[in-house]
């Protein structure tokens, strides 16, 4: 089944004259980790806000085209029947957590949807295991961590039973340790539970080993989309899409620029190291006999 | 002033456990006992029992001192001022130029000041032993609807956030030479105005935010939304509930029933 | 528990909300109304110039109420500015001010953001609005802690002086505000 299939989809502010998002297909399967890569601007944070319909429910604008998250047409419903299926994750921590405890925070979908209360006493606990929170039941959100607030964010989300997640620059406040503590909980959901997850980022490394795919946008446009180590390996693809490529695949293009070999294909110093050797040994060799 | 201070601290003892509505009536119930009493020996009688109560409450010295102290000044400024508006009766004790201070206004000064310093620490009660979390739900439990309730509770948690936020753009722009602790209060409030304005346009943007978040989380899908945690009534509630009626009600009948002079 | 539990993430079919019906204010709303709310109250505190008589305090919270109702109207005004302000009495320890500050203020802000916003808000309105919502303000204060609180007249006459020295310098600084962040953002108070 796909997650989030986008047919002919043109999305513009009011007063505008650039179409903020113009995406002719897009289709999301379910179970698919993709990242969406593009710099500011790109369309990204339109594109999660169409998943739920928050786009152009909520803010408005001219809209035309088709959105389905599992098979459901986004416009015949209300956000909130959405979100069920869409669990959504913004980028500022500080402003998406508003109760005054990590508790209420992730109960308030569930009691919005008059889910039983036990029901709903279950999830929590399940929710905040799921997000590494266990415990902290009762403390308020403001003396989180900035990963701790996200992943808390994850959890309320997660306590609706969703069936994808969509993240906006989720990690944009995070330190690295953060992110990858981030990342892999979202890569769990989707190896453990199935979960469809859509994150949109600016910088591409951390997420490499657990997407499935990378979908490169800019100016509101898909501009190409496929396995995240090929579209590394791609440096002008990256640039067009204005983001900046990892520095050792710079190096790989420049080196294969000036061979007649088979290209190099690294992503990192390791594997760099490890494929130079590999070819210029079989090189020698070859000049040797 | 830096940082926020939150009354309220996590204790265990019967009155952090009292249902907060019973908290919220005594308030009221006690501030009206303190209206219609009108001697003086009765209204110190019931100032120290609600200062007992907040020594029940464990409440730490830190907290209360900053409490008391405002209180303290407050019912000498008023003892002061009494008598310079009030100077019927006689005797005169001593004349200041044109005005006399009369014994009857002194009289009348102390027991209006013990009467605001009841009002004021029965206030201490609720605070210091009610967070603000179960303040909210008591008002939502006594009818207030869920969406303004909500509302309230937003705010609850945004104060302090919006407090540091105006901290770290006053530092911002204390170093770029404002002045804010100097100059006159005509001067300091136009300085506020290049901290207040980066505030709130902060702020309008976490609510625009936030209203996506309410929406993503299925707010107002159902009216007759569940509640995880609610406030209920025990056997020891309904107690202290017939207690604190009863602190009112005995008073008064005996005041405007029997005609005793309290 | 968990075992069933975590399978079911994923629904077989994944199954949307039947149904629905909401009766509450929009989440715009509550967003914007709480986040006035907390505005309010932490202006309050934190902008305290120290100034002697009662009170003992003069801050720029008055600025926050004329700011909303300028902005926002006479309902956010009225709500915000009363509920802010004795949110921001509550918890600074002043909570016997609290219900006539609730009173007090959102008189204030119903008032001001009424007669402030007359003909599209212009400057004479601006100051009528400030006036006349100053006055209900100053009126119920003192007529709260001269006839409710028992102050006395001498107490409750020494606090005039002060409110209006703040509803004029918040007046002045809420409409600035209200001007300048207008300007920053021009999508508000449409």
């Amino acid at each position: 089944m796909q997650a989030l299939t986008l047919k002919d989809v043109r999305f513009r502010y009011p007063g505008m004259s650039e179409w903020a998002l113009d995406i002719p297909s897009l289709e999301i399967r379910q179970g698919e980790f993709v990242t969406v890569l593009g710099p500011n601007g790109a369309g990204k944070t339109t594109l999660s806000l169409l998943a739920n319909g928050l786009v152009p429910k909520s803010i408005k604008g001219e809209f035309e085209g088709s959105v389905e998250v599992f098979e459901h047409p986004v416009p015949k419903y209300t956000v909130s029947q959405l979100s069920t299926l869409v669990g959504m994750v913004f980028q500022e921590p500080e402003s998406q957590l508003f109760c005054m405890s990590a508790e209420e925070e992730v109960a308030f979908g569930p009691e919005n949807l008059a889910v039983p209360r036990d029901e709903i006493s279950r999830r929590v606990e399940w929710a905040l295991d799921l997000v590494g929170l266990k415990g902290l039941n009762d403390r308020s959100p403001f003396t989180l961590s900035g990963g701790q607030k996200q992943r808390l964010a994850i959890a309320a989300a997660l306590s609706m039973k969703p069936s994808m997640l969509v993240l906006d620059e989720p990690a944009y406040a995070l330190d690295p340790m953060g992110r990858i503590e981030l990342y892999s909980i979202l890569s769990d959901l989707k190896a453990k539970h199935g979960m469809t997850v859509i994150v949109m980022e600016r910088d591409a490394e951390d997420l490499v080993e657990y997407s499935d795919r990378f979908v490169l946008m800019a100016n509101g446009r898909v501009t190409a989309s496929g396995p995240p180590r090929e579209m590394l390996m791609d440096p002008g693809a990256l640039r067009t899409a204005g983001v900046s490529p990892p520095q050792m695949a710079e190096v790989a293009s420049l080196i294969n620029l000036r061979r007649k070999a088979p290209p190099l294909r690294f992503l990192t110093v390791d594997e760099a190291f490890a494929e130079i050797t590999i070819n210029t040994h079989h090189h020698s060799k070859g000049e040797s006999h | 002033m830096t940082g926020f201070l939150d009354l309220y601290s996590e204790k265990d003892t019967f009155l952090h456990r009292l249902d907060p509505r019973v908290k919220l009536l005594a308030v009221a119930l006690i501030s009206v006992l303190a209206f219609i009493l009108a001697e003086l020996l009765y209204l110190v009688v019931l100032l120290c029992f609600i200062l007992l109560l907040l020594v029940l409450a464990r409440s730490s010295y830190g907290k209360a001192f900053f409490a008391l102290k405002f209180v303290i000044r407050f019912m000498i400024l008023i003892t002061l001022l009494w008598p310079l508006f009030d100077r019927s009766g006689t005797p005169i004790l001593f004349s200041i130029g044109p005005l006399d201070i009369t014994e009857p206004a002194v009289w009348r000064g102390a027991t209006s000041a013990v009467r605001v310093g009841c009002f004021a620490t029965v206030w201490y009660i609720l605070m210091f032993t009610t967070s603000q979390r179960d303040l909210v739900r008591a008002l939502v439990k006594l009818g207030l609807r869920f969406d303004y309730g909500l509302a309230l509770a937003i705010s609850f948690r945004f104060i302090p956030t919006f407090g540091l936020t105006i901290e770290s753009i006053k530092d911002a722009q204390r170093a770029r030479a404002l002045e804010l602790d100097r100059g006159s209060i005509l001067r300091r409030s136009r300085n506020y105005v290049s901290i207040l304005v980066p505030t709130i346009v902060y702020a309008l943007r976490t609510a625009d935010t936030l209203a996506l978040t309410l929406q993503s989380r299925a707010y107002g899908a159902f009216s007759n939304r569940t509640y995880l945690r609610e406030i209920r009534m025990r056997a020891s509630d309904y107690v202290a509930l017939t207690v604190v009626v009863l602190i009112l009600l005995l008073p008064a009948m005996a005041k405007y029933i029997c005609g005793v002079r309290i | 528990m968990a075992e069933d539990e975590q399978r079911d993430v994923v629904k077989e079919k994944p199954r949307i909300l039947s149904g629905g019906d909401s009766k509450f204010v929009s989440p715009r709303t509550v967003a914007l109304y709480g986040v006035l709310t907390a505005l309010t109250a932490a202006i309050t505190y934190m902008t305290v110039i120290p100034f002697p008589p009662t009170r003992g305090y003069f801050n720029l919270g008055e600025a926050m109420v004329f700011f909303s109702a300028f902005t926002f109207g006479w309902r956010a005004g009225a709500i915000c500015g009363g509920v802010g302000s004795a949110a921001a009495d509550l918890l600074a320890g002043f909570g016997m001010f609290a219900p006539t500050t609730l009173l007090a203020k959102g008189a204030e802000g119903l008032v001001a953001g009424t007669i402030g916003r007359l003909k599209g808000g212009k400057p004479w309105a601006y100051a009528l609005g400030i006036i006349c919502g100053g006055a209900c303000m100053i009126t119920t204060y003192f007529l709260s802690e001269w006839l409710l609180l028992d102050f006395g007249l001498g107490a409750a006459i020494a606090e005039i002086p002060t409110n209006i020295a703040q509803v004029a310098i918040g007046g002045t600084v809420g409409t600035l505000l209200s001007h300048y962040v207008k300007q920053s953002m021009p999508s508000l108070g449409k």
